[in-house]
């Protein structure tokens, strides 16, 4: 009972926020897709014209691609998926709207906002003792929040999903294969989740919902360089499978249309969304036992 | 009268900091006990420790036979908290954020320990009246008075038998917190045990059975209230210093630079003035030894 007062006090809390992310979201997966009828019936068919005019060879293209790939598109190819994604097919060039920065961005900082507002933000600002006061168990506070990110996150990736599937419509793009996108949502939830899960452990630690925001998204962008100079110095390929972003694969899963999706440079196999469930569940867990534990600080 | 808060040697300490040091202190059912001292004397500390948000670094301490850091929830369901440095949900209304409490408090309506949803209502709306509270306003537009008789209100409608304040009557006007003072006396009446810090002297002995005095952590006095009436102190300047042996129990010098010579006396006075009629007596006064000048005895200033 007293569970449940918590999650709805917690979801009226963050009703606004909830409305704005998932907003975002969907615009912006709808302006992908416009993005992608752009690429696809304007921007392609004007540069093979020019290459037609130009009478390259298809091995000359290849060759320009080639330099333009390792050269100054270096970093920008490997964020959009590198050698995943082809101009010329519209399925391909969707899944980017799924990869791309600004979108695990979103996911991240929802991630770390519910997770350092949870137990930290509370300390922050004085409110913990006062729900402490009630007969509501530490571990109870904790899984409140496990359960309100259970019924939020998918609604934002419900609202990616729209998003596509309306852009899908609108712009009448053709060959694109929607069961794989569900994966790819499942696996967005779940990076979202392990986000939260890991800064839940910090925020148990912590008294300052700033600081842990602050060193969590240090954390993230971290490995978020880690995993993307990974794919493209060698020396940082073996570390790539330690940050969140290795397992966070939504263009395989789409395109593969699977759970367990090759990665390419990698022998083995992994399903990414199980990780990332598993490491939101581990923090969780973790924070629970840190948060039971703790003393409480008086308000500052 | 039962002991429902009960505790042994409990102490705090941060590094080598103590805030609390080895407090052993016993609350009877239906008392009402003041917790005295200045900042820093380790009454939040005492009280954060009853209520579990702090773990002991030694000693333990009961609330109606829980433990309060492993049982923190049982304990929690038999204490209402008001905490002195009070925040609030600011984005919520009066009547939101009494709902909310209520509904965390729901499971003791389960259990019949509380209320059922119209009585608490009903309670609500006449303690909002008698508090001159508009419950419909977001917190955030409340003055910090408001702001604490809402919380109050949520202290009172909690329906639980202990009581415990953190200066409850911090940022109350004056007739609100005669009120507040008559509440309390009702409370008492009805069998509701308090634990209540403060820094008014005068309303701890307003309405304190008894006073716990705490000093840097440690309880310097534990006095029953109704006992301190029964304290007189005799002040006496005497025409040649006296060399006899007497009880004594201090020496306050005389603004002509002559000494008083004063002693703390419980019960008949007959002994000292018999004694006294053998001394050459220029002047004798009488006074209550108050709270205050208990207080003031240990702390050596004001509260």
């Amino acid at each position: 009972m007293s569970l449940w007062a918590l999650v709805r006090k917690v979801l009226y809390d963050w009703r606004w926020p909830i409305f704005l992310a998932a907003l975002i979201l969907g615009a912006y997966e709808l302006l992908w897709s416009k993005i992608t009828e752009r690429i696809y019936r304007q921007f392609m068919p004007l540069v093979n014209e020019l290459f037609a005019l130009a009478q390259l060879t298809p091995w000359a293209i290849k060759a320009f691609e080639k330099r333009f790939i390792e050269g100054p598109a270096q970093i920008v190819h490997a964020l959009l998926g590198g050698d995943l994604v082809n101009l010329n097919d519209p399925a391909t060039v969707l899944t980017i709207g799924y990869v791309h920065p600004f979108v695990q961005f979103v996911l991240c900082l929802w991630g770390v906002a519910r997770g350092a507002a949870a137990i930290a933000g509370e300390i922050d600002r004085g409110t913990m003792e006062l729900l402490l006061a009630q007969p509501i168990s530490r571990r109870q506070i904790v899984y409140a929040h496990l359960v309100v990110e259970l019924l939020t996150l998918p609604i934002l990736v419900a609202a990616m999903l729209g998003g596509t599937v309306l852009g899908v419509w609108m712009f009448a793009l053709p060959n694109i294969v929607t069961s794989g996108y569900l994966i790819a949502a499942c696996n967005a939830l779940t990076l979202a989740w392990a986000v939260s899960g890991l800064t839940l452990i910090f925020s148990a630690l912590g008294r300052s919902r700033w600081k842990v925001a602050g060193g969590m998204l240090l954390g993230l962008l971290v490995m978020f360089l880690i995993n993307l100079f990974g794919q493209l110095w060698p020396v940082l390929e073996p570390y790539r499978p330690a940050t969140l972003f290795f397992y966070y694969q939504p263009q395989l899963h789409i395109l593969q249309n699977t759970w367990w999706p090759a990665i390419p440079n990698f022998s083995w196999t992994t399903c990414p969304p199980l990780v990332l469930a598993g490491v939101g569940l581990s923090g969780y867990i973790l924070a629970a036992e840190i948060f039971h534990r703790r003393d409480i600080p008086a308000p500052l | 009268m039962s002991v429902i808060i009960e505790t042994k040697s409990l102490t705090k300490s941060y590094g080598s900091v103590v805030a609390l040091d080895g407090l052993s202190l016993q609350v009877n059912e239906g008392e009402i006990v003041g917790l005295l001292g200045p900042n820093g004397s380790g009454k939040t500390t005492a009280i954060r420790l009853l209520l579990g948000f702090l773990r002991p670094t030694s000693g333990h301490a009961h609330v109606a036979g829980w433990d309060c850091w492993r049982q923190s929830v049982e304990v929690r369901r038999r204490v209402a908290y008001l905490p002195g440095e009070l925040r609030l949900y600011e984005n919520l209304t009066g009547r939101q954020f009494l709902d909310f409490l209520a509904a965390l408090r729901a499971c003791q309506q389960r259990h019949g320990e509380g209320m059922s949803s119209s009585e608490w209502t009903g309670n609500v709306e006449q303690l909002a009246a008698r508090f001159a509270l508009d419950l419909q306003r977001p917190i955030r537009t409340l003055s910090s008075g408001m702001k604490h008789k809402l919380a109050l209100i949520s202290v009172l409608t909690a329906q639980t038998p202990i009581l415990i304040l953190d200066e409850p009557t911090n940022t109350l006007d004056p007739a609100m917190r005669e009120e507040f003072l008559v509440l309390l006396r009702q409370w008492r009446s009805a069998g509701r045990t308090i634990l209540f810090s403060s820094h008014v002297l005068s309303e701890v002995e307003a309405v304190c059975d008894r006073v716990a005095i705490l000093k840097q952590g440690r309880l310097a006095a534990l006095e029953r209230v109704s006992a301190l009436a029964e304290y007189r102190r005799v002040r006496v300047r005497l025409a040649r210093p006296l060399t006899e042996p007497c009880p004594v129990v201090s020496v306050v010098p005389e603004e002509d630079g002559r000494p008083y010579y004063s002693w703390r006396v419980r019960g008949s006075l007959q002994p000292l003035l018999r004694w006294l009629a053998e001394l050459p007596v220029e002047d004798l006064r009488l006074e209550p030894v108050g709270l205050e000048q208990i207080y003031r005895r240990i702390h050596g200033g004001s509260p």
